[in-house]
Order: structure tokens, then sequence, then C-alpha cells
């Protein structure tokens, strides 16, 4: 059975179960979910946010952002987009209630532009805040002195504070920014033309599925480490990885929820706290690096942020 | 036409057709899948080249690396057909091109949807035009968010051309097509050589059959089939040979027989002729004894007949005379019969008058006719017959002495002649009993006499007409008889007609029957009592008589008496000389050549008639008759 129906059924079950066991915060306290439950890390996402919600009793509605209007967001306490598409959609039906973006880039969220009215919205980005993947660079990498960033249409400032964070740990960077895939290439012989890791950043227009395995080879032959941002780099050939699960991520979102829900106003948008470290031992032993373990990295860097590993 | 094909054509056929519609069929249907998977294999292998090149260039592509694409191209073109490889980058730009490209091939778009084949007209290039896509790895994108583009993940980073040279499948096939060919030819030669030899072991045996039939049919019955093979083949020459067998002995056994036929045959004809030539003989040696007394009688009663004698005396000398002449009569019917038999009578055909021949013989005949009481008349207009007169008396002779002595008394008996077309007719009608239709075949056989089973005598021996069938064959003459009981019978004769000759003067001089008056005879004969009376009658004609019993006597008595006018002598006497030497001896004396001379013989043998006859000697068969003698003598001193 495919992974995304299984979330499909896990999230279905919780919206038969949580209007029964919530009694207490039932008038007033519900809260729409709009999310695309066919697309595994939402439904996910949804799965632990409904877990962690269940225990407060509160009221969860999920809704397709497809089947949303006007009417069927009103009413809630609060809404919840899970992915890009669902923050769009609550952009464009101009909603009045309280709106939660979670799992989305950074860029996105910029996109998304200024809410009309001041109906209040924030936000927990996907993007993992530089300084935190410069301490795994430090970390797992510490022969490494040199990053090298190439920034597409969407990441002139994730990478240009890359590039900050680096220059702050003393770390020498290269950069470059690109504006199509054509160009890519080129800027990856040229900032990797001394040794450095290549930090690959969130720009769908230019780090996608079409070309991850060429940059990824690409980098490999330059001998160059690749930190990328997600579980599918570390398999496609990136040594390191540095990402906020989906499930993580359906934590965090019910820790926020549950602070509006209890009266307290949104949060400003931030980082996720949560976060994974992945490592692929395979292309490090090819690459002649030695890394420690993928968990001895997690814990050692939410130490270093002074979290409990 | 196939109706008319032999065995060995059909059987050919039956063999031959169907495997070559087999071998033909299997050829075609092996060649053509061949050649189909060799263009597809090429394709296949074109295609897989081109895939794996697209797919070996993706990353090279993506890089901008020209060499690598150049490396990547040239590998590829080590590849047996390839012949030509361009790559293009995603915006048209030729990346690579190595080889050459076929002109013929239409330049291809710069952005292909999907793989292109492509063929030339003439078969010779095969293009193949492969879009070079980035592989798409699943990221599980969660910063996207599905939001790439879908077109952007179908977008081809580049183009690969392939061009294929079928040249060589072309050659391969063109080979494939010549070794089906060959195939063909070799199976088709096969085949018939296989069929020519089953149907020669199927119509061999029939042919060898018909062949021998055909023998037998010509009559070699020993041919004999060579048995072989089985069914029905074996039954057929069995058959056959068994018919040969039965044949040969059926021929075999009906030769026998014929063989058997033939010899009991022959000897049954060697038996009838030594019958035939013992009657001959009898008849000759009793005519002879016979005529030797009647001879003598002849002569004592003519002698005895010039006697003065009483009434008495002389009516019984008159019967003795006429019962003599009878018996005389039926000697000379026999000895007509050895003579016709012997085959020695040689017809001496003349002009003749008719009506003086009937009338000559009519006189013959009137006494006899008038001794029964019968009319005899002729009716013959004046004409001329060709024959031989003698014979041709002797028949209507013998038919009028029929007719007289079957005629009873008061009856009638007419002769008559007349001319039908170129033949003269000469009829004997009687008004006998008739003849039934039975018996008109029958009466011409001898010794048959109808209504004289009592076989009276005077009613003839029954030769003869036996007689004038004989004479009428000989002569080439026609005989009819139309008879029915009780309607009297005719007989009739048709000889040619002649014109009238030229009248011969001295042709019928008569001889006057007078006295020979001083003749000078010479007789010879053996037998003591004819000679004597030989003797008697001459004297009694007043010839001067100078006889003898042997020939040596009679040359004596020619030596020492007159020059003889005539010799007269009988053909045996008794000595080594006959008559026909003594004859010889006589004229060879001086002055006597040319001497006219008559034989007198009983002898009926046909080698002595035939001998006699080719000397060209007179001859007067015994008994001989006073008046013949005397005629005959008197012919031979008139012509002398």
């Amino acid at each position: 059975m495919k992974r995304a129906s299984v979330w499909r059924w896990v999230a279905l079950l919780a919206l038969l179960v949580v209007p029964l066991i919530s009694p207490a915060m039932a008038a007033g306290s519900r809260v729409l979910v709009l999310a695309e439950m066919d697309k595994a890390p939402q439904a996910e996402t949804v799965a632990a946010l409904n877990a962690e919600l269940q225990r407060d009793g509160v009221d969860v509605s999920v809704l397709a952002p497809a089947s949303a209007n006007r009417a069927s967001l009103t009413g809630a306490r609060l809404i919840v987009t899970v992915g890009s598409h669902a923050a769009h959609t609550t952009v464009a039906l101009e909603t009045a209630t309280p709106v939660l973006h979670v799992l989305l880039s950074r860029s996105t969220l910029d996109a998304l532009g200024e809410r009309p009215g001041s109906a209040p919205r924030s936000a927990i980005v996907l993007d993992q805040p530089a300084e935190r993947q410069i301490a795994l660079i430090r970390l797992a990498l510490p022969k490494h002195e040199r990053i090298a960033t190439i920034a597409g249409p969407e990441t002139p400032a994730l990478a240009r504070a890359l590039n900050t964070a680096a220059t702050r740990s003393g770390l020498d960077t290269r950069s470059a920014e690109v504006a199509d895939i054509p160009a890519l290439y080129p800027a990856l012989r040229s900032v990797l033309e001394q040794p450095a890791v290549l930090v690959i950043t969130p720009d769908s227009q230019v780090f996608n599925s079409q070309t991850v395995h060429h940059v990824l080879l690409t980098a490999f032959r330059l001998h160059a480490p690749v930190l990328g941002f997600s579980a599918a780099y570390v398999r496609a050939g990136a040594v390191l990885g540095l990402y906020t699960t989906p499930t993580q991520a359906g934590t965090e979102t019910a820790a926020v929820v549950r602070q509006v829900l209890t009266g307290q106003a949104l949060p400003s948008p931030t980082h996720h706290a949560l976060f994974e470290v992945g490592v692929n031992p395979t292309v490090a032993r090819a690459l002649g690096i030695q890394l420690p373990q993928a968990d001895a990295l997690t814990d050692a860097l939410r130490a270093q942020e002074g979290l409990a590993p | 036409m196939i109706e008319r094909w032999g065995i060995r054509a059909r059987v050919t056929f039956v063999a031959f057709v169907p495997m070559l519609v087999v071998a033909a069929l299997m050829t075609a249907t092996h060649t053509g899948l061949r050649l189909s998977d060799l263009d597809q294999a090429l394709r296949a292998r074109a295609q897989a080249h081109a895939r794996q090149l697209a797919a070996a260039s993706e990353y090279a592509i993506f890089a901008g690396d020209r060499e690598t694409l150049g490396q990547l191209a040239d590998a590829l073109m080590l590849e047996d057909d390839v012949a030509a490889i361009a790559i293009r980058g995603a915006d048209g730009q030729v990346l690579v091109r190595t080889g050459r490209f076929a002109a013929t091939l239409p330049p291809t778009a710069p952005y292909p949807a999907r793989v292109q084949t492509l063929e030339t007209p003439d078969g010779r290039w095969l293009r193949i035009v492969e879009p070079i896509r980035p592989s798409h790895l699943p990221t599980e994108d969660v910063f996207s968010g599905g939001m790439v583009p879908a077109n952007n993940v179908q977008a081809p980073l580049g183009q690969l051309i392939m061009d294929m040279s079928l040249a060589r499948l072309q050659q391969r096939r063109s080979e494939l097509l010549w070794i089906a060919a060959g195939w063909m030819v070799i199976v088709a030669v096969g085949s018939l050589l296989l069929a020519r030899r089953m149907s020669r072991s199927v119509s061999g045996p029939i042919r060898e059959t018909a062949e021998a039939v055909l023998s037998i049919g010509r009559g070699e019955l020993d041919r004999r089939v060579t048995v072989s093979g089985g069914g029905s083949v074996r039954a057929l020459a069995e058959g056959v040979n068994e018919m040969a067998e039965r044949l040969q002995n059926a021929h075999a056994s009906m030769a026998r027989r014929i063989d058997d036929a033939t010899s009991e045959l022959r000897a049954r004809k060697d038996e009838a002729e030594r019958a035939n030539l013992a009657k001959s003989r009898f008849l000759a040696a009793a005519s002879h004894d016979l005529r030797q007394p009647l001879h003598a009688l002849g002569l004592f009663l003519s002698e005895l007949a010039q006697q003065p004698l009483d009434a008495r005396s002389r009516q019984i000398t008159g019967r003795l005379t006429a019962s003599t002449e009878a018996m005389e009569g039926l000697l000379d019917s026999l000895l007509d019969i050895s003579r016709l038999d012997a085959g020695v009578l040689a017809p001496e055909r003349s002009v003749f008058d008719m009506h003086a021949k009937l009338e000559h013989i009519i006189a013959g005949q009137t006494s006899a006719a008038a001794a029964r009481g019968l009319e005899l008349r002729l009716r013959c207009p004046p004409c001329w017959g060709l024959s031989d007169p003698l014979l041709f008396e002797r028949i209507v002779a013998n038919l009028v002495s029929n007719a007289i002595r079957y005629t009873p008394a008061h009856g009638r008996v007419l002769m008559a002649c007349r001319r039908r077309g170129e033949r003269l007719r000469v009829e004997v009608r009687d008004s006998g009993p008739g003849i039934a239709v039975d018996d008109q075949q029958v009466i011409f056989q001898e010794f048959v006499q109808l209504g004289n089973a009592e076989r009276a005598r005077d009613k003839g021996l029954g030769l003869g007409l036996a007689i004038v069938r004989r004479l009428v064959d000989l002569l080439g003459h026609r005989l009819e008889l139309r008879s029915a009981p009780g309607r009297g019978s005719v007989f009739a004769v048709e000889i040619p007609a002649a014109p009238q000759p030229e009248p011969v003067p001295g042709d019928r001089e008569a001889l006057a029957l007078g006295h020979f008056g001083d003749l000078q005879v010479l007789l010879a004969d053996d037998d003591a009592l004819a000679l004597s009376a030989m003797t008697s009658l001459l004297e009694s004609w007043g010839c001067e008589v100078t006889a003898a019993q042997s020939a040596g006597g009679l040359m004596d008595a020619l030596a020492s008496g007159n020059a003889p006018d005539i010799l007269i002598t009988d053909l045996r006497l008794g000595g080594a000389t006959d008559g026909l030497a003594l004859i010889t001896k006589v004229r060879a004396q001086p002055g006597l050549a040319g001497l006219p001379a008559v034989l007198i013989s009983g002898d009926t043998a046909p080698e002595s008639l035939a001998r006699i006859q080719a000397a060209g000697v007179q001859m007067l068969h015994k008994p001989v008759r006073s008046a013949r003698l005397r005629a005959l003598m008197h012919r031979l001193l008139t012509a002398h």
C-alpha cells in the first residue's frame, strides 16, 4: 500500500475521532486545516497535527484547497494551510480568520504578499536557518573551510544569509546567481572551482527533480560534498541533509495552534525548531570523508541550539 | 492435355508439384520471416543505440561537454551500420556531428516530441531522431509544492540524430534471397529427381508389362515380365505372365494339332493319290487287256460281215457286231475318262461349221433314235463356232446319246443352236422324265446312272456326263442344266461364236471309202490273235500285208519285202523295241522317211499316252473299229 493512502486513512480516522473526544473545546475552538491529503508529506503533517490536537479535544476540520470557498472558511478559530497550494487558496479567498501557513518555503511565503486588512497571519517555513546549516557543516565537515552557494531567482536572500552566516563562522564563501537551468552547470563549475561544500538552496527554478541528478553528479565529480534540504537529496547522493520531517512539522504546528486556541496571538513567522540530519555514508566514503552518525550529528546540533537531544 | 499424359508424367506431376509448392511456401515464409527479423533487429538495434546514447548524453549536454559527447558519438560510430551521429542541444545548436548523413533524408525539426524513425525511399538509410530527456529523480519536493510546470518536466535537453546505413541489411537480404533461391533450385531439382525415380519405379513395371504385352501380341510368346513391386503392379505382371504361359501352351497345343492334322491330311492325300494311281493303273490294265480280245473280235466280225451269209447268220452277225460296238463304246468312254484324268488331252481350237457339225452328230444318232421310236430333230441356223471340233462333237454326241437313252418311246429329242451375243448356245432338249434338283450335280459323277439301278449295260456305263463335264472344263465352255422331274431336261453348252472363215479348198475333201488296191501294209502286233484278225481285215480291204509279231521280225520282213505304203503297229511288241521305237526305226530306213504310221494301243497309262503324243504319231485305241482305221488310213495316205 502506498504511503500516501496510508496517511489519507489516518487523517480520515482523526477527523472522525476528534469531535467525540474533545467536547470541552467544542464551541469556538474549531480549527480548519487546508491540505492536499493525496500528497504524502502533507498527509503526514496533518496526521501529526491531528495526533497532537486530539489530546486537547480541538475540533479539527480538514478541507482540500480545491473545494474550499469563502463560506467554508468562516466560523473557524484558526485556519492552518499545509503546503503552498493551500496557502495561495486562503490568500485568494481573502478570509478574515487568522491563518497559519506551514510546510512552505520562505520564498513562497514571501511571494504570497501582504494580506488585505488586518487579519493576522503567521507561518512556520521549511527553510532551515542559515546558522544551523553552517553549524552542521562545521560539525560534520570540519576540514572544509568553504561553502558554495548558487542562488536562483527565488533565493538570493537565502544565499546571502548563508554567506553571512558562513563568514561569521570563519568559512570562505563562493556564490553565484543563475536565472535558468542552462546557466547552472557553468555556475557549479565556477563556485566549485576550489574545494567547497555545496549548499543547495530550495529554489525550484534551479534545483528541482530534473536537475538534482546533474547537480549532485557535477559536485561529486568536483569532489564537493553537498548539503541538501531534504531526505530525498540525501538518498540521491548528497552527503548531508538538514530538514524538518512532516511529522515534526505537524507537531510544531500543533503547539502553535494550541497557543492560539488558548488565546495567545499568532507568533511571527519562524523556522522549524525540530529538525533532522541525514547522512549518505556511501557517497561520503567515495569522497573520502569520514562522517559521524546522523543521530549523533542531530543531537550535537540540537545541543548547540540548546534543545533537548 | 493432362488426360493424354502417361503414367510417368502423372506420377512425376503428383510427386513434384506439391513438393515444389511446399518448398516455395516454406522458403518464402522462412525468408520473409528472416528478412523481417533482420529488419526489426536492425531497427531495434538502432533505437537501442539511440536510446543508450541519448541517456549517456544527458549529463554531457547538461554540462555542455562537447568532448564527452564527441567521445560517446565516436564510440557509437564503431558499431556496425552506424553512419552518422549528430547531437543538438535544447536550443537547436549542433553540439556534435560526426560521419556522413544521408542527404536524401529531410532535416529534422529542432525539437522532436517523440522518437522518429525515417527511411529513405531507396531503403539505403535509416534515421533515428531521439529526444534527449532529463532523467527524473523524485525528490518529494515539499518546497516546490508541485508548482513546477509540467512542461518543464517534459522539455528535452536535446536531440540525437543517428543515421544508420542499410547497405549491410540489403546485402544480407540479397544473400538471403539468393540462398532461398538456391535452396528452391536444390529442392526443385531434388524433388524432380525423386519424382522421376518414383515415377520410374511406378511406371517402369507397367511400361515393361506393356512392352511385354506388345511383344506377346507380335508372337513372342516366350516373353515374360519381371515380377517386382507389390499390389496391382505385381498382380498385373503375374497375370500377364500367366496369360502368356497359357497362350504359349494353347499355341503349342494348336501347332501340335495342326501338325497332326497336316500329317494326317498328307497321309490321306498320299493315300488318295496312291488310290487314284492304282485306279488309273487298273483302268489302263483293264482296258488294255479287254481291248486285245475285243480288238480281235471286232476285226473278225468285220471280216465275217464281208462273207456271203444266210439271213439267219447275217442277223446273228449283226447282233454280234452291235454288242461288240456297244462294248467298244463302253471301253472308249473308260479310255476317254482315263485320258482326261491324265491331262494329256490338248484341245486344238479351230473355227468350224456348227450346222454341219450338228448334222453330222444327228446323222450318227438317227438310227439309235429310230430304234427307240424317238423323234430326233435339229434346229440350227448357219453359224460358226470356235472350239476343238472333235471334243465338241464328243460333248454334244454324249448329250444326245444320253437324251436318246433316257427318253421313253415316242418322245422327242431336239437339238438346237442359237446365237446369244458373242456366244453360241447349243441345247439338247428331251421330253424324258427330268432330273430332280438333288440329282443335278450327282449325274456328272462317274458311274452314276439315274433310273438304272439294275445297271443294264445297254444304258451305258454312266460315264457320258462325267466325260462331258471334264471336256467342258477342259475347253473352258459353259455347261448348263435345266430340268425338273416329269418336265424333261435341257442340257446347254455355250461356246464362243466365230465369223465365217475363208473357204479352204480340199478341207472337206471326201475320201472315197474305196478299195485299198495293192496297198503295202507293214503290220506288227505281239498278240497272235489280234495280228491274225488285223491281217485278215486288211487283206479283205485289198491290202498286201507284211505282218510280224515282233519288231525284229518286221524289220526282217521289211528288208526282204516290197516298199511299204503304211506302217501299222501295236505299241507293245513283247520285246525291248516297242511300237514307237519301231516306227522310228522303219522311218530311218532309206526312202521310208515320213512313212505314214498308225500306232494301235490298248494302253491308257498317262505316261504312255503323253509319250505317244510327244512323238506326234497317229494312234488308235484298241479295240479299233474297222471304219475308224479305214478312215485314218485314208487320211494319212491322202495327206502323204
